[in-house]
């Protein structure tokens, strides 16, 4: 287990599946995950991640491209020749086998010897608490404690990589942010290459080194999770990544005696675009005149005496107030029309939500979140004025959504 | 026409009696004190079926074992006697019944479940067209009956000298192939194995019962189990012994004993295809002709306890079993 390490690069090289009936779930999948690194493949539910993760377990055939693993090209090996481990959503335990077995089960198929078996499943089993559990039926544990089997059955094997499905899905939110945690600090621990499936951006954002964000079984970009959310390349990674999410908006570029202004709610406030947002959107400067969507996240709004005055936005009417103790969410009108490409609607994933969105685009306006240090709270229709950190401004395309860089 | 009529009739008058009675049981136990309905009520629902049971179960059951030791039965000169169980074990007809019961109960529930699943499994792997058609062709001859079943492998088995039509199917076929045939390939007349040609008769009917089951069982497995024993390294048939199987031990049970209780009770299809001669008798067979043609009550009654007697190792095995499957719930 720790200390026997095998050098283990998963790599994926213009992979494609098209399934029998003639869908295609990937199309083009690049990704290297290094050996040891912890990579994320986070999207919306039905984009192609599990799809993904099996080609790499040799349970779903690969239409196109090559999968390596180690330095072997492992496309038409089986499961069993490719060495990896995987957790699933299911956990998928054995039900008619004890804790235990389940955990020392590849090891007997292995014909590892059985004094060397129930050692490396007694390892396991300390590192992950289950030693009072290990004569148990999968039936008698509870909803975290199958996780951990299931975690035990991958870890017993020293595999050249883990893949896991959603593993943290089935359990509640409160287990759910404890398990992040261990899994995280074991993949640490035993430095094993691991790739981690999740539809849950959150997951995604605390647990890996690297993060791989794929739509509709598109790669849209890979990168450390600050990257990702301090620079998305594009306009789906910016709406999906974040939580409250992005305010997304069209406005208008305008360059004035050198100044670059954007102009929000069809030009009737207009708001001074500091050189630090151009130097991360150098293409924004030469869009004099241009309409483009605009993004900013909630924690880039503060009080207006925060910024300097050419970027306060007055007279919002307050719609709601939301109070989380460590912060204060404050949602308002405005009167600039939310972006409704087929981006947003994926980045969204939500039919209901999406459907809102293009209500408030046909009546021209949308409602926009801010985080606040917590306070005093305005009330309901009231009208608050909000300091803009345009300087952490976002700009994309309006068309192909694509960052303005 | 009145057929359809009567039976309309039967099934309403069943059902509707069976409602007025528990309706009439409970309206009862509401009438009475309150500490006594508490007590009333449970027996109110399970009576009925209690006493249903009782009557042409435990009744006749009990009144066998005592026919048992017993001779002249009916008659005014009846006595206790311990004759009956003389005659049980030393009858070599009795003798030769009772082994190829035992025949009948080892072979036939193993070969029909081993059959219906293997074809559940290959037949998993079709498309499901296929798979539709091939299952409803196996679970055919569960509509036909012993007797139609047993004429059906006659004619199978049918066997005529060199130079005559071969009209037996099986005979006909290496006739076809290999040439004439100086003697049957499988004789019912002769040997020790015929027993194992009437046994094919209740394979080929049980398999189909076996198959839907076992292929339903097969199909609830999850799949995850199957892809996961497949990343642990397991081969098909290491997936198929170790994963699948214990997975659908509770089937296979059911189906086992299923099929076991009805080939306690055979006695059609020797009776069709040999009328229990030949060597291939059985003691459903042989109870048939002591009591209805012999007229002999006491030694009648004596081959069913010994019958019962055989069925017991199979229901202790049976309750242990579907204990341990309860309580690993
Ligand atoms: N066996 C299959 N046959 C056809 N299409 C499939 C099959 N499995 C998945 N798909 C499709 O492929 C796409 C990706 O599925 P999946 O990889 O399961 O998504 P995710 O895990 O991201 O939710 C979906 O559109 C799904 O409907
Ligand atoms: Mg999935």
């Amino acid at each position: 287990m720790e200390g026997e390490h095998n050098m283990a690069k998963v790599v994926m090289d213009d992979i494609q599946k098209v399934y029998p009936d003639g869908t295609q779930a990937i199309f083009d999948l690049s990704l290297a995950i290094e050996d040891g690194e912890f990579v994320i493949l986070v999207g919306p539910s039905g984009c192609g991640k599990s799809t993904a993760l099996r080609m790499v377990a040799g349970l779903e055939e690969i239409s196109g491209g090559k999968m390596y693993i180690g330095d072997k090209v492992v496309n038409d090996l089986s499961p069993k020749e490719r060495d990896i481990a995987m957790v699933f959503q299911s956990y998928a335990l054995y039900p008619h086998m004890s804790v235990a077995d389940n955990m020392g089960f590849a090891l007997k198929l292995a014909k590892v010897d059985k004094d060397e078996i129930d050692r490396r499943v007694k390892e396991a089993s300390d590192i992950l608490g289950l030693n009072e559990y290990l004569h148990r039926k999968p039936k008698a544990l509870s909803g975290g404690q199958r996780q951990r089997v299931a975690m035990g059955r991958a870890i017993v094997r020293s595999p050249m990589a883990f893949l896991m499905d959603e593993p943290l899905s089935n359990l509640d939110a409160k287990l759910r942010v404890q398990m992040r945690a261990e899994i995280a600090a074991l993949q640490n621990r035993l430095g094993v290459t691991t790739l981690y499936v999740t539809h849950d951006q959150v997951e995604a954002m605390t647990m890996g080194d690297r993060v791989a964000v794929l739509r509709a079984g598109r790669l849209q970009q890979a990168d450390s999770p600050q990257t990702l959310y301090d620079r998305p390349d594009n306009l789906f990674v910016a709406g999906f990544i974040g939580s409250p999410s992005m305010n997304i908006a069209v406005g208008k570029l305008s360059k004035e005696e050198g100044k670059v202004y954007v102009e929000l709610d069809r030009g009737e406030v207009k708001l001074e675009v500091p050189e630090a947002a151009l130097d991360r959107y150098p293409k924004a400067a030469e869009m004099n005149g241009a309409e483009v969507a605009l993004g900013i996240r909630p924690e880039h709004f503060g009080p207006p005496d925060s910024v300097p005055p050419g970027q306060v936005w007055r007279n919002r009417k307050v719609e709601l107030v939301e109070m989380l103790g460590s912060e204060m969410l404050v949602h308002y009108h405005t009167a600039s029309p939310p972006v409704v490409t087929e981006d947003m609607r994926a980045a969204i994933d939500d039919d209901e939500a999406f459907e809102a969105l293009q209500e408030q685009a046909r009546t021209g306006g949308q409602t926009f979140t801010s985080r606040f240090e917590p306070g005093k709270p305005p009330a309901v229709d009231s009208q608050i004025d909000v300091g803009v950190k345009t300087e952490y401004m976002h700009f994309f395309d309006a068309e192909n959504g694509l960052a303005l860089r | 026409m009145g057929n359809l009529v009567s039976g309309v009739v039967a099934i309403a008058l069943g059902v509707g009696g069976a409602l007025l009675l528990f309706y009439v049981l409970n309206a009862l136990a509401e009438r009475m004190p309150k500490e006594w309905e508490e007590r009333f009520k449970p027996y109110a629902f399970i009576g009925p079926s209690l006493a249903v049971v009782g009557i042409f179960l435990l009744y006749p059951a009990i009144q066998t074992f005592w026919f048992s030791f017993q001779t002249r039965i009916g008659t005014p000169n009846q006595e206790f006697t311990l004759a009956n169980y003389e005659f049980l074990f030393t009858d070599p007809g009795i003798r030769d019944s009772l082994i190829n019961n035992l025949l009948w109960i080892i072979f036939v529930p193993a070969g029909a479940v081993a059959l219906g699943l293997l074809v559940a499994v290959l037949a998993d792997r079709l498309l499901p067209r296929w798979e539709k058609i091939t299952k409803s062709i196996i679970f055919m001859p569960m509509a036909i009956s012993f007797v139609g079943a047993s004429t059906i492998w006659l004619f199978m088995y049918a066997w005529r000298p060199p130079g005559s039509e071969q009209f037996g199917l099986i005979t006909a076929i290496i006739t076809g192939i290999a040439g004439p045939m100086d003697e049957p390939l499988i004789q019912i007349s002769t040997g020790r194995l015929n027993s194992f040609a009437l046994m094919a008769v209740m394979v080929w009917l049980q398999t189909g019962f076996a198959m839907v089951l076992l292929s339903a069982a097969i199909k609830n497995v999850p799949t995850d189990t199957i892809e996961a024993a497949r990343i642990d390294g397991a081969t098909e048939i290491q997936i198929f012994w170790r994963v699948t199987v214990p997975q659908i031990r509770s089937t296979i049970v059911v189906v086992t004993t299923t099929i076991l209780i009805l080939v306690l009770k055979v006695f059609d299809i020797p009776r069709v295809m040999t009328s229990g001669n030949f060597n291939t008798n059985v003691i459903a067979n042989i109870y048939y002709d002591l009591a209805f043609t012999f007229g002999d009550r006491g030694r009648a009654s004596v081959v069913v306890v010994a019958l019962i007697v055989m069925t017991l190792p199979f229901m202790y095995i049976n309750i242990k079993r579907f204990r341990e499957q309860e309580a690993m719930r």
